[in-house]
């Protein structure tokens, strides 16, 4: 087919498949057999095709309708869901019925509305691919079906010719499409945000982190550590990284129960917003600026770089805790993004703590814990304050224990017990929940902290990537005179993620993707129009400086600016009109026909000042003359330009004009003088 | 190709009001260089573009106001490739002297693209008023061609053709933008012969005035001269051919028997149609009676054609009937009389 109309509708069908792909909640399993239902429509239409009744399709159609209704009550329960499974079974059933160009534009739109409904639930940058692809297809798409239809209106064959759609069809195509794109850029950050968001969507697709609530399992962050799935981005403003590790902080569990951790419910403080800002503590010794992306998590808890004092973000309000754990009202279920400053020091200045800190129930299956007690003892041996007792044992888990995720079974004892006295392995999990647990049983006040470590750093975007596998906890103890001072008994895991610069290259398009497209707002606009106007100030600013120089004051510098600019606006203005309306603002008749007249003139045929060019012309009577005339007429008053083989012929005739001595009917009598 | 517009733009509606308080002179130079209506496929585009817009706005989505904006973006690049379609093209327009009422007739359209580098798709030539227009499927930069379509006038009387709309639905169907070539043309609609109409004349309407009258039909000779090529070579006088070694022609008195004039009291009266009517009675008439070789002459209230036979006056008398106005008075009415 000289339209290409089955390859462009396919492409744009398997587009929108893709497209239906990117949602959560539609299984591969289900893209995969609407993948094969595409490919033997292929078949079918390049083999076996036949005309299958309307009635067949009709009752088809209510078939894939009502396994829509009851996909949406009973299976999946989302609109969009159940919606997408539609629209791709009812896109998959029309290729078999491919036989108008109708036909094809419902496939086309089927496609579209896929794209539509993958737009209200996804959130990967793969979006933007299937949308600039789209863009290219459906403008091929378009302008064919457009052109076949023409063709059909104008009685003619619906065969184009061969040199329509050729290479140079093609590349004019992708052109196109790609203003286009640049096109769609410059609208999608102009148009005004609203902000209504009265249907505002939850993403539906959050990340359920384990551990970050108020309560605890041991074993829980274990899940966690085998799962890649970024949970935040953190940007170092200066694009440097920092030379002490972030320690990323969420939540504080201060009760333990022999199996795992809870909080201990003190009461929280709400934190007010002064200039932007929620003040939590004052600035320390070692300040660091983190801007931090977070994904949508199913816990209401806000992390940031341990030693958190400031932070800044489009929250209504927070709450802190007395263990200094930053909360929302609610989950999310949203991206966030916000600022934190924090202070590297690795010591939380604090009053002497409550004394539940110091709870060492449940150390082992002895009631009073004897077994841990004389490890305790033993460990601190000869220390003399907390802080040596601490760090001795720190030094002996790290030294003497070893990390491993696959923690063997229980022999029936505590976890602790099973840890300290029998496997000597385990995770961040059983580190600090022993060292914790030691340090109480020495009498150092100590809490265990869930968060995750800073992750890779990505260079190219100056950030830090966090994901699910580097979510860990520690420990933070009660030091006299310092307050609650970190500990990470935790050894250095084998197996350390390196990611490769084409993760790190992906990734980094990611966060932008994020930054600048999905949670593009308002502010943004308004950030840039005040950039813009600071340019536009500065820019003004070097067109003032010649007139300052020479002696005018401010105001009259910029008067004269603006009158410039005003000017040059008018110009412009007057060059477009020009341009546009060239044809009616012309008034001067073109050269030839004056020479004409002038030529008529001399050999004694004046034109009469009441007559017409055409009077004239019929009154000398002369084909020369008329095509002059005709050609006048047309540039004067059809706002043609003449082309060039014309121009020729128009001085040739006047050549023939200028030789001719006898005229056929000159007017009446001698001419007179006239002026046009 | 059918290229009407669903629904027009408002557009210009600023433009019409100045152009109404400045008066009807001055219209011209306010009027748009291109005028632009959204066809069925545009309403639908526009509807659905307005609906996801009200989604994007209501649920913050910046995907939805991703597409908000690929969809606008589709819609400036269709206007400036339709604007790069009608840009530069410039259409000649060759007429025939005449037409009937109602009859089609073929015009000769030329479109021309002057531009340099660009060329022109899928674009329609077509004059106001005038249902079918010449499409033009391609038209290279530089190239021009030649389409023949068939236009109809249901009016007699002289038919002004001033300008030619030049639209095109490229590249996406979703408007049409058309721009106007000022072509002056001009043509005598003559009054729709239908032979059935013509009012029956017997030969006795003559009788008893029979005289020479001139060249004609009839089957005296009125004398010979020379032959030409589009002359009946049936009537070549062989005889003095042979003499004279020129080829002569017969030519024949007109049949004195059989004259007539059609006499039509234009007054306009009461009934429009009615007028129309006698109007195309007159001309059936004339054509039916010059066909068969009377000499026929036409009176009106205001001129009278001395009778004569022929083409050359049955065109004489269709363009004065294709001019003619009623004028105030009683009824109009036809007749034929005797010479």
């Amino acid at each position: 087919m000289a339209f290409h109309a089955l390859t462009v509708t396919y492409i744009i069908s398997l587009l929108g498949l893709w497209a239906v792909s990117l949602i959560g909640h539609i299984s591969p399993a289900f893209i995969m057999f609407a993948g094969l239902l595409v490919i033997i429509s292929v078949a079918y239409n390049q083999k076996t095709r036949k005309a299958i009744p309307a009635g067949a399709w009709n009752t088809a159609a209510v078939a894939v309708f009502l396994f829509f209704l009851a996909d949406f009550l009973l299976i999946s329960g989302e609109l969009i869901v159940s919606g997408s499974r539609f629209l791709t079974v009812l896109l998959a059933l029309k290729l078999f019925d491919l036989r108008t160009g109708k036909d094809h534009f419902i496939v086309f739109s089927l496609a579209f509305f896929q794209i539509l409904a993958s737009a209200a639930s996804t959130i990967s940058p793969v979006f933007f691919a299937i949308l600039s692809l789209y863009i290219i297809f459906s403008i091929w798409a378009l302008i064919i079906f457009n052109l076949r239809r023409d063709l059909q209106n104008s009685g003619l064959s619906t065969d184009a010719p061969h040199d329509i759609f050729g290479v140079r069809f093609f590349l004019s195509v992708i052109g196109l499409s790609l203003f286009c794109i640049l096109i769609t850029a410059v609208l999608f950050f102009s148009i005004p945000r609203m902000g209504v968001g009265i249907f505002e969507r939850n993403a539906s697709d959050t990340l359920n982190v384990s551990g970050f609530s108020d309560r605890m399992d041991l074993g829980a962050i274990g899940a966690l550590k085998l799962d890649s799935a970024v949970v935040m981005r953190i940007e170092m403003p200066d694009g440097k990284r920092p030379e002490a590790p972030l320690y990323i902080r969420g939540a504080t569990l201060d009760l333990y129960h022999g199996t795992g951790w809870s909080r201990h419910n003190a009461g929280r403080r709400l934190l007010k917003k002064e200039d932007g800002s929620f003040n939590i503590g004052g600035p320390g010794k070692r300040s660091v600026e983190q801007r931090i992306w977070l994904e949508p998590l199913d816990t209401d808890v806000l992390f940031a770089a341990s030693g958190v004092y400031r932070l800044s973000g489009s929250f209504p309000n927070l709450w802190v805790d007395p263990a200094g754990a930053i909360r929302l009202p609610a989950p999310p279920f949203s991206r966030l993004e916000y600022s934190a400053f924090s202070d590297l020091s690795g010591v939380i200045p604090s009053g002497p703590p409550e004394p539940h800190y110091l709870d060492a129930s449940y150390l082992d299956t002895a009631r009073d814990g004897r077994t841990i007690k004389r490890l305790s003892s033993a460990m601190t041996q000869g220390k003399k304050n907390a802080l040596e007792k601490a760090l001795a044992i720190q030094n002996y888990l790290r030294s003497n224990f070893s990390y491993n995720l696959s923690v063997p079974g229980s022999d029936g004892s505590t976890p602790l017990e099973d840890f300290l006295l029998r496997t000597k392995e385990g995770y961040c999990e059983h580190f600090a929940t022993a060292m914790t647990m030691l340090l109480r049983a020495s009498g150092v006040p100590a809490r265990v902290v869930t968060g995750f470590q800073q992750g890779e750093w990505n260079g190219l975007g100056g950030y830090f990537i966090v994901r699910q596998q580097d979510a860990h906890s520690w420990v933070e103890a009660y030091i006299d005179d310092r307050g609650w001072m970190r500990f990470d008994p935790t050894p250095a895991s084998a197996s350390a993620y390196a990611p490769s610069v084409i993760t790190l290259y992906l990734d980094f398009m990611r966060l932008k993707w994020n930054r600048y497209v999905i949670q593009y707002s308002f502010t943004d606009q308004q950030r840039l129009v005040k950039g813009a106007r600071t340019r536009a100030a500065g820019l003004m600013d070097i067109l003032k400086e010649p007139f300052k120089t020479k002696g005018y004051s401010g105001a009259e510098s910029g008067a004269a600016v603006l009158l410039a600019l005003i000017l040059f606006i008018a110009a412009a203005f007057a060059l477009i009109l020009r341009r546009a309306y060239g044809s009616r603002a012309r008034s001067k008749a073109p050269a030839y026909y004056i020479e004409m007249l002038k030529v008529l003139e001399a050999k004694g045929i004046g034109k009469l000042s009441h007559e017409t060019p055409a009077e004239f012309a019929k009154r000398v009577g002369d084909p020369y003359v008329d095509e002059v005339t005709r050609l006048y007429h047309m540039e004067r008053f059809g706002g043609q330009s003449p082309l060039e083989d014309e121009l020729a012929g128009v001085l040739k005739a006047l050549e023939e004009v200028r030789k001719r001595q006898s005229w056929g009917q000159p007017a009446g009598g001698a001419a007179r003088r006239s002026s046009r | 190709m059918n290229l009407r517009p669903a629904i027009s733009a408002p557009l210009p509606w600023l433009t019409f009001a100045a152009a109404k308080l400045l008066g009807k002179k001055r219209r011209d130079m306010l009027k748009l260089p291109r005028s632009l209506t959204i066809t069925r496929e545009g309403k639908w585009y526009i509807g659905i573009l307005l609906i996801i817009g009200v989604a994007a706005i209501n649920t913050g989505n910046n995907l939805l106001y991703l597409i908000v904006a690929t969809l606008l973006s589709l819609i400036i690049v269709s206007g400036i490739m339709s604007e790069a379609v009608l840009r530069g093209i410039r259409i000649e327009r060759h007429l025939p002297e005449y037409a009937f009422r109602g009859s089609p007739v073929t015009i000769r359209l030329k479109a021309i693209n002057t531009k340099k580098r660009v060329p022109s798709f899928s674009f329609n030539a077509a004059d106001g008023g005038q249902e079918k227009g010449a499409y033009f499927l391609k038209l290279r930069a530089g190239e021009r061609a030649t389409a023949a379509v068939e236009y109809a006038f249901n009016k007699r009387g002289r038919a002004i053709l001033d300008r030619v709309r030049v639209s095109t639905r490229f590249p996406f169907g979703l408007f049409l933008k058309g721009k106007d070539e000022v072509i002056a043309g001009e043509l005598l609609v003559l009054p729709a012969i239908h032979p059935e109409k013509a009012i029956a004349a017997h030969d006795s309407l003559s009788a008893g005035s029979a005289r020479a009258i001139g060249k004609g039909h009839g089957t005296g000779l009125y004398g010979l001269r020379d032959y030409t090529l589009m002359d009946d070579s049936r009537h070549i006088h062989w005889r003095s051919a042979a003499k004279t070694e020129r080829l002569l022609l017969k030519e024949f008195e007109a049949d004195a028997s059989k004259r007539l004039v059609i006499v039509f009291e234009n007054h306009k009266g009461d009934d429009a149609a009615l007028f129309e009517e006698l109007v195309e009675r007159a001309a059936a008439t004339a054509a039916v009676h010059i066909e068969k070789g009377w000499s026929v002459g036409l009176k009106t209230l205001k001129r009278e054609l001395p009778d004569a036979s022929g083409r050359a006056q049955l065109m004489r008398i269709l363009a004065e009937l294709a001019v003619m106005e009623g004028l105030p008075g009683g009824k109009p009415s036809v007749s034929i009389r005797d010479v």
